[in-house]
């Protein structure tokens, strides 16, 4: 589980995620959320924030190591500059999202779980994200497009270019 | 209390007159906005146009945000009120001449109206086919109330009944009422409440808990969501009065981390609720003190079964441990705890309010009251709805849903998410309550609904929740992680046309044993899609093995003959072929796939057995 992640103290990302992180300090088991800070300020959970959270907290390492390869909200590598989730709840699988991913795959040339070369895109699918009564449903970092068409996929793309 | 009261008659007009609305445009003040994840993420935009709007017309209409419409195929949907006329696909063209149209020359902006199926203009939420046949009753405040305003909702009579509870009611009282409403768990076990919170209430502990599971997981479900999105303070009163009935002191809102702006107004509400002292110390002048702690997910499914939900509450990996002992002897923490859903905590005001005996009067002699679901898949008015328990299936899909999307065939109806099972089409006039649904191998689960039409297979169907259950499976007993993906392995087998007659036998026998051995309800229940569809449609599977045939067309993709070099040139799949397919390539024959229609005819023909698939 070794990286290369170093610590920039004086980085921007570092500074926010200290200040992020003394809010939270002192919850009931803040552990989780801690993390979610992390994965928020680095795009992921790098091993020496990690053991960061854990001398900081009281926790093992072990722990919280078990945690971020548990949920998977919490990634060990940073993806890309913009996420591309395709929802494959139920309404979503019934309303053909599989080719929405598949044609996802065909314009971004790269496999689901993937980063284009240019670190512009990743792309994966999602659990459902509750939007069932607008499926297909694909959310891009964090916003949500419903009822998404095979060939409007070019135009959502290009939003992000 | 006086606080409360003030707020109240301060607040009670406005809301009065949003309930009773004509549809005849007098003078109308304030026009809110139905928000909702999923939408366009445009509504703060479209709001600061309608300012605009107002503004170059010298209106004086306040704009607020609320919660969704219900209704999720008609674009962003405004309502004016007192009248309430509702506009819908309001996405910022023509907004000018809406405004104009409504405000200034006092008649309804008919482009923007909604149409019935038959045709019929609505101008009010009542004229609305969707919500003739519905049931309204927990989720009466979302759509009316400002979201996140605390003060629409006290206005509503909300948090009296927590001033109730603390001030005087005893808890046997609170219990005697639960008992008589019937009420049972809305997360999808259906446990009587007042039985659970019984328990917690005779066990002698110093710390109790009180924790909202709004982990809402199942593909397909989103009524919590809208609930949490909508009427937050309908939860947080809902957990005040558990809490004071039980003797807790603090209570946590487990949150899933996929649900952005229900956390936020989740979040707010708790805090506003502390605001105005109705969470804290010493609440309604008494001793009592309760606290919510909101706790966020992290994108686990597995956290919504109520002992993985704890784990990952005190910040360990969402594993499930075998139960008993129960949560409401050994919780979070190791103290007695109550978990329920947010469905359950927020009809709970509704009940000390009117009485058990009202709710009681709602559904059917076991399954008593109101419940939510979420309509989707292919129908042509997917939304969030509620109706009596005991509704039949076909009056929810044709008179509520207005039928299947597209003029498709309906095939069948997934209830309970990947721990439900399905009921096909011959089955519809099926009553929706818990005992009905158990004894047709559907569950009513957390109330999710999914609608597939008869392109959908149902092989295929089940293998998708398997591949569900397979990546959320915790991993820690061997029947779910191991079962699953043999379960995979053989559904799979089956799409592909590849399986024998012997591996359904085998699909049977696995999949009873992993109900009968897995360690959580994840387990327990990841195969009865696998069931129900067998069930129900055991000639499909039969067709895939025998025939090779998917009526549904979904799996040809995944059927390719072939020609191998066992061919001797005999020219019969050649002269056969329908399509002609096969031509010659040197000696022996081969098949053109893009012309190949995957009838099967050359297979069958073939006396050498030189063609496989």
């Amino acid at each position: 589980m070794t990286d290369n992640f170093k610590i920039n103290k004086t980085s921007h990302e570092y500074k926010t995620f200290l200040k992020e992180f003394s809010k939270i300090k002192n919850n009931t088991t803040p552990l989780i959320e801690a993390l979610h800070v992390a994965q928020n300020c680095f795009a992921c959970v790098p091993q020496q924030i990690q053991q960061f959270i854990a001398d900081e907290l009281d926790v093992p390492m072990s722990q919280v190591y078990g945690v971020v390869t548990f949920y998977s909200k919490f990634t060990l590598k940073p993806k890309a500059k913009n996420v591309i989730y395709v929802c494959t709840g139920t309404a979503c699988y019934v309303k053909e999202a599989n080719q929405i991913l598949d044609r996802f795959q065909d314009i971004l040339k790269i496999k689901k779980g993937a980063a284009t070369k240019d670190g512009n895109f990743f792309i994966d699918t999602s659990r459902c994200v509750g939007c069932c009564g607008n499926a297909p449903v694909v959310v891009i970092n964090e916003k949500t497009y419903g009822n998404v068409k095979l060939d409007s996929l070019q135009a959502m793309l290009d939003e992000y270019k | 209390m006086e606080n409360l009261l003030k707020i109240k008659t301060k607040q009670e007009s406005l809301l009065k007159a949003r309930q009773n609305c004509s549809g005849e445009i007098i003078d109308d003040y304030e026009i809110l906005v139905h928000c909702n994840t999923g939408h366009k993420n445009h509504e703060q935009e479209l709001i600061n146009k309608i300012n605009v709007a107002l503004k170059d017309n010298n209106l004086k209409v306040s704009v607020k945000k609320t919660g969704c419409f219900a209704m999720f195929n008609v674009g962003t949907v405004i309502t004016i009120f007192p009248s309430g006329i509702v506009y819908v696909f309001v996405e910022g063209a023509n907004l000018d001449e809406l405004i104009k149209t409504h405000f200034i020359i006092k008649t309804p902006f008919v482009k923007h109206l909604y149409k019935n199926l038959e045709g019929a203009v609505c101008l009010t939420k009542n004229h609305f086919n969707f919500f003739k046949k519905q049931k309204i009753v927990v989720t009466k405040n979302i759509g009316l109330i400002e979201s996140e305003s605390i003060e629409d909702y006290i206005a509503l009579g909300g948090y009296f009944s927590a001033y109730n509870t603390v001030t005087s009611l005893k808890s046997e009282e609170i219990l005697t009422n639960l008992k008589n409403s019937g009420l049972r768990g809305r997360g999808g076990a259906g446990f009587p409440t007042h039985l659970k919170w019984q328990f917690a209430k005779q066990q002698e502990s110093q710390e109790k808990y009180i924790v909202c599971n709004a982990d809402e997981g199942d593909p397909g479900a989103f009524m919590n969501r809208a609930l949490l999105e909508g009427d937050p303070h309908s939860i947080i009163e809902g957990m005040l009065i558990a809490a004071k009935t039980i003797g807790a002191n603090k209570g946590f809102i487990y949150i899933r981390a996929e649900y952005p702006l229900a956390t936020k107004m989740i979040n707010l509400g708790v805090e506003k609720a502390r605001e105005h002292g109705l969470l804290g110390n010493n609440l309604f002048g008494t001793d009592f003190c309760f606290d919510i702690e909101v706790k966020m997910g992290a994108g686990a499914y597995i956290c919504g079964e109520e002992n993985a939900l704890m784990s990952s509450l005190e910040g360990f990996r969402g594993e499930s441990k075998p139960k008993p002992p129960f949560p409401t002897s050994f919780g979070v923490f190791g103290k007695p705890t109550v978990i329920n859903n947010v469905e359950t905590l927020s009809i709970v005001p509704q009940i000390i309010k009117n009485g058990g005996e009202w709710y009681a009067g709602f559904g059917t002699e076991k399954s008593r009251g109101t419940k939510t679901f979420a309509l989707s898949g292919d129908i042509v008015n997917p939304g969030l709805i509620e109706l009596e328990l005991g509704e039949e299936l076909s009056t929810i899909i044709y008179d509520i849903g207005g039928g299947v999307a597209g003029g498709e065939k309906l095939k069948l109806v997934q209830l309970g998410g990947p721990s439900g099972g399905c009921i096909p089409e011959s089955l519809l006039n099926v009553k929706v309550d818990y005992e009905e649904l158990a004894e047709r191998g559907a569950i009513m689960g957390s109330g999710s609904m999914i609608v597939a039409n008869t392109k959908t297979c149902a092989v295929d169907f089940a293998k998708f929740f398997i591949e569900f259950s397979i990546e959320e499976s915790c991993g820690k007993c061997t029947p779910c992680r191991i079962g699953n993906r043999r379960v995979y392995e053989l559904l799979n087998k089956i799409t592909h046309f590849k399986a024998s007659l012997k591996d359904l036998e085998n699909l049977k026998y696995i999949c009873n044993h992993i109900k009968s051995t897995s360690l959580c309800g994840l387990g327990q229940t990841s195969t009865n899609p696998v069931l129900s569809t067998l069930e129900h449609f055991e000639q499909e599977y039969i067709n895939h093995i025998k025939w090779k045939r998917c009526r549904a067309g979904t799996c040809l993709i995944n059927l390719k003959y072939e020609i191998t070099n066992k061919c001797t040139g005999c020219s019969l799949c050649f002269k056969n072929c329908p399509v002609n397919a096969i031509v010659k390539d040197g000696n022996i024959y081969k098949i053109i796939q893009e012309k190949c229609t995957k009838c099967g005819l050359c297979q069958r023909q073939c006396p050498f057995d030189a063609i496989i698939n």
